[in-house]
């Protein structure tokens, strides 16, 4: 059964029974509840575009492991152009949703653990391949969304995991036995992990000999017994109680974070993809960080395009769409956003084959993509806020345009161009607020500055990969300077 | 006989034509089951044409679609 529907997608997670805490509360029914339904529509979205003849090229891809047509999010990239659709359908999805649609955790672990396995196996003898494939295989079929599962809680960060007072701050095993191993700890910030069916994790840091125990890699059903789940707030969340479509800013979609508590969880060896070889937890961070850094390329343009169409409509409906200052302020606008996606573009061009035959981005490329992202989109954002102006975060409630008495001077004087409604300049400043203050900021901002690693992160990875002997060189070459 | 119309598209990652309204308007602009194949490209990138050259199908833009006039 590959290629689910949206709908499918959605009943497919009722029968899953996992234990959810959300305000203090456990959630029976978390597909219906109204602060998480949004996100599984996000979700949804990449099994319903998935269906439609005018985005399957992007959306689909042929298997590398069983030949079928399957959900581009479950594929391991076998060529530059591989890549590069994978920032397309990501920009694509962000067009669509306005905000993470929180499938690409799982798509860049798996690519990420493909080849390092593969690469572990050839120095190790180990059969680690073998069983990550068998498994992908698995979730190609069934087409299932899979939580890449990386951030450890990380305690003290001056003391390693293995140094830590608390030994469960980063996720380790506590037992091994014949049949499989059982695991403890939490990861943190878990986009997604309440809509997926299974959670892959990986380690978070390069880990040392000291901390064997906690390079670990595997996969479990994400209703697996011992697994819970604690629902991350975003700001203005609770509007979504209130039961109207306007002041949500983005009423059908949105994102998702929580925590997963590892409390014991049973994996049977045929689900374990690393367990103890430490050497190979640095390479398995940096190649998901690295397709992670890439897939903001996509998603983060996607978004944008939205904040621009959103700046563009307000502008009209505001009457000031003609104005030098806004058209300039919307021009800046793209060529940031653009900037993005060209990064996300240039490092999946750049990509090259890793021995198990993978496609990997060229990781100083992704790098310098994800740290624009974590800047431009706060630029965009302030672009975005200063054509809309300041009514954006001083609007009434729309409970207040159905009053009997205060609606008809809310809609008497919030009226701008009479070619518009208030409404729909009510709804664009909205949109706005959600995405540069709102829930989606959550997304757009706050996961683009850390999402993938902050940006200290990816400017020790530019150091690293720079090559500053061979700058320095050409450089002194044309100084007319000798060797130095 | 004439084959069985087939349309693909580029996949419109950020095309310039809200891709609803270009399957509507080739709808009238190509009715019936019978046709050609056509190839649209979302924008002037034209990814998809550029990979399938030379397959004798039409290959039309997002804006060429929008913009063409039905043939009477």
């Amino acid at each position: 059964m590959s290629l689910m529907t949206g709908s499918e997608y959605i009943e497919s997670l009722r029968k899953q029974k996992k234990k959810i805490f959300l305000g203090g509360e456990a959630i029976g029914n978390y597909v219906d509840h109204p602060i998480i339904r949004p996100s599984i529509n996000a979700c949804a979205m990449t099994y319903e575009l998935s269906h439609q003849p005018e985005h399957t090229e992007l959306m689909t891809a042929t298997s590398s492991l069983t030949g079928k047509t399957v959900n581009r999010f479950t594929h391991l990239h076998q060529s530059t152009e591989d890549l590069i659709k994978k920032v397309k359908m990501q920009r694509l999805l962000g067009q669509r949703t306005g905000c993470c649609f929180q499938r690409c955790v799982g798509f860049d672990g798996f690519n990420a653990v493909d080849s390092v396995t593969y690469e572990m196996d050839q120095e190790l003898g180990t059969e680690y391949n073998k069983r990550f494939r068998n498994y992908l295989e698995y979730v190609q079929e069934n087409d299932l969304i899979v939580d890449g599962a990386m951030t450890d809680t990380k305690g003290n960060r001056r003391l390693s995991p293995s140094q830590q007072e608390d030994p469960d701050q980063f996720v380790h095993v506590v037992e091994r036995r014949p049949d499989g191993i059982v695991v403890r700890g939490a990861k943190a910030h878990q986009t997604g992990a309440v809509n997926s069916h299974e959670i892959l994790v990986m380690p978070t840091v390069t880990m040392r000999q000291e901390d064997a125990d906690y390079a670990l890699s595997f996969a479990v059903p994400a209703d697996a017994q011992g697994v819970l789940y604690i629902y991350g707030r975003q700001s203005c969340d609770t509007r979504r109680l209130e039961g109207g479509t306007i002041d949500v800013g983005n009423a059908m979609f949105g994102g998702q974070e929580a925590i997963i508590v590892f409390s014991d969880v049973f994996v049977p060896w045929e689900r374990v993809f690393m367990c103890g070889e430490y050497q190979h937890s640095g390479a398995l961070v940096e190649r998901f960080a690295g397709y992670h850094r890439q897939s903001y390329g996509g998603c983060k343009s996607g978004v944008g395009d939205v904040l621009v169409g959103a700046a563009q409509a307000i502008a009209k409906i505001q009457g000031l769409e003609k104005a030098s200052h806004i058209k300039e302020k919307i021009v800046e606008m793209i060529h940031l956003n653009e900037t993005i996606y060209s990064c996300g573009i240039a490092c999946s061009a750049e990509g090259r084959p890793t021995s198990s035959g993978t496609y990997l981005i060229d990781l100083m490329l992704a790098n310098i993509c994800k740290l624009n992202v974590t800047r431009f989109p706060y630029e965009i954002s302030r672009l975005a806020q200063d054509v809309a102006g300041g009514l954006m975060v001083t609007l009434p409630s729309e409970k207040d345009f159905g009053h009997p008495e205060a609606g008809p001077y809310l809609e008497k004087y919030l009226r701008s161009d009479p070619a518009y409604g208030t409404e729909e300049r009510c709804r664009v400043q909205r949109l706005i607020e959600n995405l540069t203050l709102g829930m989606g900021a959550v997304g757009y901002l706050t996961e683009s500055m850390h999402g993938a690693g902050s940006p200290q992160a990816q400017k020790i990875m530019i150091g690293r990969l720079a090559n500053l002997p061979y700058k320095e060189r050409v450089a002194r070459q044309l100084a007319g300077i000798g060797k130095g | 006989m004439m084959k069985k119309k087939k349309v693909r598209y580029c996949g419109n990652c950020n095309p310039d034509e809200y891709p609803g309204d270009v399957k509507k308007r080739l709808e009238e602009l190509f009715p019936g089951e019978a046709g050609p194949t056509i190839l649209v490209d979302g924008c002037a990138r034209a990814c998809l044409s550029k990979k399938e050259k030379d397959t004798g199908a039409v290959v039309m833009s997002a804006r060429e679609v929008m913009t063409r006039r039905k043939k009477r």
